[in-house]
This record gives structure tokens, sequence and C-alpha cells, in this order.
């Protein structure tokens, strides 16, 4: 019998969820996704065509509307690098962002994701960089009584910092890299992860598991920033977040076993689609990219379908990329 | 298997008749009617907050929540929603209570007058622990059941505009119930390699009038309001610096020895021998009046501006020392600036201190059996990793 394994697709309104869905879709049809291939068509492929058509027309999905559950089955197989193949049928359920805010802000919890939350293999959290960042440009402050005050901080109170390159040596490349260390007049910013940290905070707990409790080969988080062709500053996924959400990368931290947690930069179509060029680029060339830390080194391939076999799979789907 | 609730047609039955809920997976009441909580309850159905009416539109929603007729505009009736497992706000009494029962918190008395920063000082700390500025904190972010009310206080501060005359967060008030919502949570994870603690802190927020009321008269009301003082871990008294250094300061100098000395009591009276913390605040104000050894600043005893306009706090400072208390001062400013003109000053030290009191663990040395000498196997391997 075909095991069944399921992913959800969760994050905030407009942060890529359903444009990645329909472009791994269009691909699945065009057998260009790697090492994925479709054994038989869905009984239903109306929701799916929903996501791949506006693409085929060089237009981005239409955003699933609140409220709305999008299950999606698809009957895949996975080819191992031994060429091993695994059949699977693959669920998804792309939650509308309304519905994230709503969970949060009213604390109304829909009865599928609580269905869901007990048995799903991995979870897609999408954070779309320009989403994240809500504050206006830093602009210098006025020069103000505060310059005096601003010299060093009291002693630090040491209780034991880790230290693991006494454990890894000198080589230890951290997972995520420690946030720097701000100066005074660095802007501050609002966490804007909150939503996302407290949606992982239910699904553990409806899991049964406790804060804190990491347990290994367990829920699959794949932090998915996406848009990341526009993303100028970082080399990696990793970077990008322990500077933009520190907290994202603190609760996981804590909570998750490091196997359990991957950061990955993705450009589901390549290219923004509302530039002039692009739709045509895209239509020749839809594979887009995806971007991940390989110890430390940034590493990118034009598999967009990456990060869910990583979510099925774990680290042995990052061995060909 | 889910343990997604039935979904009967409710619609038309009133309130009162339709199919229980409850969010607590062990209660079996609205099946075999039993409550799980049944000796905390003499009627459940009323009292506990878990159990709920199913309605119209959606799986569960309070008995206290809006009635069957207006329950639709809730929810949309294609989705069926239950009420989270918290609330996502502040913790009650109630609520801070069981989680101290499950696992030893921190539970952190923050006290000062009306407008002196305490809701001030947590936002601006839980800012600093969400952008990741914990470097001197041996701790790390691991949850919170109140990020809900984080994010409130967050958003507020960051419509501050500049203009010291408007509030930066509002002003915190609460219900004179005995049930008020005082606490914010955090779990914090100990960074060190082989601490898998999970701490709860609980963060104290009440109304600078109940401090102002408690620093007056000690009264059996105010016990009650604030019962859980009697187990804390830190007392943190706030001090308008500024308004005591200003000219007439005198009366603030006394609201805020009085203060200080309320917070010194309930240390000296706790079995918990809680640390006390001393934050002198809005230090942005006084600019350069202060001095800017960082050392100097937490010894408020050497600022000039004090030397004459805060005698009492000054003198109860003293007073707390000579009585033994664990006391350290610290000079802070929450928001000297909107949060993109940039970051506190000095605003995780007083917790970065704090917690290394509330979670300071006695450490035995290792123990060293003496060796024999000529020793063989074992213990001369022991002899010779040990020089």
């Amino acid at each position: 019998m075909t095991k069944v394994q399921s992913i959800a697709l969760l994050g905030g309104p407009n942060s890529g969820k359903t444009t990645w869905l329909g472009a791994v879709a269009n691909l699945i049809d065009q057998e260009r996704l790697p090492q994925i291939t479709r054994t038989q068509l869905s009984a239903d492929t109306r929701a799916l065509d929903r996501f791949v058509e506006p693409l085929l027309e060089g237009k981005y999905p239409p955003r699933t509307p609140h409220g709305h559950r999008a299950p999606i089955s698809l009957h895949l197989r996975a080819t191992q690098d031994d060429g091993a193949e695994t059949p699977f049928m693959l669920q998804v359920e792309d939650f509308a962002g309304e519905d994230m805010e709503r969970v949060f802000s009213d604390r109304l919890w829909p009865e599928a994701w609580r269905v869901w939350s007990e048995s799903a293999n991995g979870v897609l959290l999408f954070v779309r960089p320009s989403e994240l960042v809500p504050l206006p440009p830093i602009r210098p402050p006025a020069e103000s009584a505060l310059d005096g005050l601003l010299g060093p901080a009291s002693a630090p109170v040491q209780i034991g910092p880790p230290d693991p390159t006494a454990a890894f040596g000198g080589d230890y490349v951290p997972e995520a890299p420690e946030t720097p260390r701000a100066s005074p007049r660095d802007a501050q910013r609002v966490p804007t992860t909150l939503a996302l940290i407290e949606l992982l905070q239910l699904l553990r707990a409806q899991r049964g598991l406790a804060t804190g409790v990491r347990a290994g080969h367990g829920l699959r988080v794949a932090i998915v920033v996406t848009a990341w062709d526009a993303v100028q500053d970082h080399k990696t996924p990793n970077e990008w977040l322990a500077q933009n959400a520190p907290i994202l990368e603190d609760y996981l931290w804590s909570n998750f076993a490091t196997e359990d947690v991957m950061r990955f930069g993705l450009s589901s179509t390549g290219v923004d689609l509302r530039v002039n060029g692009n739709a045509e680029r895209y239509e020749e060339d839809p594979r887009g990219f995806v971007v991940w830390a390989d110890e430390g080194k940034p590493r990118r391939e034009p598999d967009i379908g990456l990060p869910m076999r990583w979510a099925l799979f774990g680290a042995s789907a990052l061995k060909t990329g | 298997m889910s343990d997604a609730l039935p979904s009967p047609n409710v619609e038309g039955l009133p309130a009162p008749l339709r199919p229980l809920a409850c969010n607590n997976l062990d209660c079996t009441l609205a099946s075999g009617g039993k409550c799980a909580r049944a000796s905390e309850f003499q009627s459940p159905e009323e009292e506990c907050t878990d159990l709920q009416r199913q309605s119209v539109g959606s799986v569960a929603l309070s008995p206290k929540e809006p009635p069957a007729n207006t329950a639709a505009v809730v929810s949309p009736p294609s989705v069926k929603e239950a009420r989270t497992r918290w609330g996502g706000g502040k913790l009650n009494s109630a609520a801070a209570e069981e989680l101290m029962r499950r696992s030893p918190a921190r539970v952190f008395a923050i006290l000062g007058p009306a407008e002196v920063g305490k809701t001030c000082l947590l936002t601006s700390f839980f800012l600093e622990l969400a952008q990741g500025q914990h470097h001197d904190l041996p701790y790390r972010f691991a949850g919170s059941r109140s990020l809900l009310g984080l994010q409130k206080l967050c958003e507020r501060a960051a419509a501050w505009g500049g203009l010291p005359e408007k509030e930066i967060v509002g002003h915190t008030t609460l219900n004179e119930s005995d049930d008020a919502s005082v606490f914010f949570h955090l779990h914090l994870r100990p960074k060190a390699q082989g601490d898998n603690r999970i701490l709860d802190i609980l963060l104290s927020d009440v109304p600078g009038e109940w401090v102002t009321d408690l620093a007056a008269y000690d009264s059996p009301e105010n016990r009650h309001r604030l019962a859980w003082l009697s187990r804390v871990n830190v007392v943190m008294a706030l001090v308008d610096a500024p308004a005591v250094a200003q000219q007439g300061g005198q009366r603030a100098d006394l609201q805020f020895s009085r203060v200080i000395e309320r917070a010194f009591e309930i240390a000296r009276k706790s079995e918990t021998r809680p640390a006390v913390v001393v934050v002198f605040t809005k230090i942005d104000k006084l600019g350069d009046q202060l001095p800017s050894d960082a050392e100097a600043l937490q010894q408020p005893e050497t600022w000039p501006i004090f030397e004459k306009k805060a005698r009492r706090v000054l003198a109860a400072l003293s007073r707390g020392r000579e009585q033994g208390l664990n006391i350290r001062c610290f000079a802070v400013s929450a928001f000297p600036t909107t949060i993109e003109g940039g970051h506190p000053v000095n605003v995780m030290a007083p917790f970065v201190w704090a917690m290394s009191q509330a979670d300071a663990r006695a450490s035995w040395e290792r123990p060293t059996p003496p060796i024999p000498e000529n020793a063989r196997g074992f213990l001369a391997v022991r002899r010779w990793s040990r020089p």
C-alpha cells in the first residue's frame, strides 16, 4: 500500500505558499522536478489547476482565501540516490495566511489544522523578507543627551556559555549564526514572526510535545525564505534569519532537534514575474531555485521541490540536491 | 486519529441545550459525565473555563462568549473552529499557580507607581530578547503563553512617535477582581550545552495604583490581591530617576522610598529570599548629570545629582543593605528614542543579574578521592588525568 506522507504549507498572507505550490505542480506536470515523478493523475485536479494556470500566463496565482481549505493529494514517486524508488501519496494543505493571523489574534483554531497537526510529517514555514521588515529605513536620530549614556554595558554575568568549538574543534559551523550585537543607534525591529511561533507552539501542544522537548526525527520544519532572488545582502537563509528573525531561530533552537530544522532560500519562479520580460523568461525555464547553507557555505540548485523532499525524507534529500 | 469534536447540528438550539465540549484532553465530562477537575469545582459547567458549549458555526465557544444568536458572527459558518488552548494574553493568578505547580517558575515582581515605566521596561526587555540581543543573558527564548499580549505591547511601542508627553505602551489597567491577569509568561532555555531545563518566567505587570496602595498601606485586601508576592524570586522596584532629581522632587523621593522599603519588606518576609533589583528608569532625561562610568551607574549613592534630592531613596537603600538583603541597582532607559531611533540603554542588565540570582544553583566541588600510591587500573588513570 502506498504510504501517505503529508506536509503543510504555513505562513502569513502573501508569503509565497501558493506560488510555490503552483510552480512545483507545473514542474511535476512537465517532469522537470528532480527526483520526483507523478505516478497517476489525481481524481480531482481543480484545486491544483487553480494554482498552475495563472503561472502558465506568466502571472502569480491568486492568494488562498480565508477559510478556504485546499487539501491537495498527489500520487508521486521519489527516486533516491541509490536508485531506490519510493511511491508515496503527498497530501498538501495550503492554509490561508489570514487563517494564521486569525489563530493568533482571535484564538480560533480551525478544526482542519488540528486534525492535520497530529499526523503531518513536516511543515514548510514560509516567510517573505518584504513582509517581515515593516519598519521604515533607519534614519539618524538627532543628537541628544543620550550620547553620554551609551557607553559599555555593565559587566555580563557568565554562567557557562556554550563553546561548541571546545567540543567539535575550530571547524564547527553552527546551523544558525549568532545575531550580531546591535549598536545603540541601530533601529529596533518589532518581531513579526510571533504568529508563526504561536502556530508552532500550538502544533507541538497538539502532538503532546512539551516546550523544550527536542524529539529527534519528529516533525520536520523547513523555514522557506521566499522571493530569495530579491535578497541581496545575505549569502544564506541562515544568515538572513539570524539577523531578521532571531526570536524564531531561538524558538527553533530551543524546541527542535538540529536535524529536524532546515532553512531554505527559495525563488519559486526564479524571477519577479511582475517585471517586464520575466514572464517569457519563466516560460522558457520555469525551474526557479533554492539556496541553502552547506556547512556555512551557500549552495544553489534549480530544484524548488527540495524543501518538500527534505520535509519528507530528511537530510538524505540534500545529498544530490 | 483526530480529537476533533463531533459537530452535531446545533443550529436552533438555545445555548444551554447545546452539546458540551472541553479543551482539557483528560476530561470526559462531555462524553462520560466526569470532569477532570471535579475536585476544584462544585459546578464544572458554570465554573470551569475549559468547558464550553458548542455553538452555531463553530465547534466550541465559551458560555461566557456572546449569546447564541451572535455566535455566527464570530466565525464563518463553513469553518469549524475551536478556541486555542491558551489565550495568548497575560496569565491570571490561577493560570500562574497551575504553571508554578508544574515547574519551579521564576516569578518577577515588578513594582513601582504609575508611569514609572514598568510596562515599558518589560516591553523593552522582550524587544531586545526578540531581536537576539541576549548576548549577556545565558538563556534563549523557548516559547511563551503570552505572545499575543507581548506582540500588542511591541506594536504600541512601535507606534510611539517619540513625544515625551505621549504614552509609549499605555497605562496598565486591570479590574479589581481577584483573578486579574497580571503575568506575562516566557519560557527560557539555558544556552549552556547539556543544560536541558526549560524555565518558566512570570513577569508581573500590575497597575501602578495597586503598588502605590501597597506601599502606603499593607492592607489585608492588598495582600490578598497580591498574594503571589510571597513566593517571588526577584523583586524589582522601579524609581523614576528624573522625577526624583528634578526641582521639587521631594514628594517623588518620598513615594519611591516607600515603594523600595515595601519591596525590601517583601524580600525579607519571603521564604524564597528573593533578590532585590532597584531600577532607576528614564536616565536618558538626566543626560550628562549622571556618571558615564558603567560601574558608577550602578551606585546611585555616588551620583552627585542624587546627593541632596534623593535622600529618602538613598536612606532606604542603605537600610536594605544593612539588613543583609541581596540588592543590586541599575540605571536604565527603556525607550530613549523611538524604536527605529535606537536601542534601549542597559535594559538587559537588571534581568541578566536577576536571572543569575533566581536561577543560582549550588555547585559542589568535584570529589577528589585520595589515590593510593602505586595504584593501578582505573584509579591510576584517574590519577594520570588529574594532575
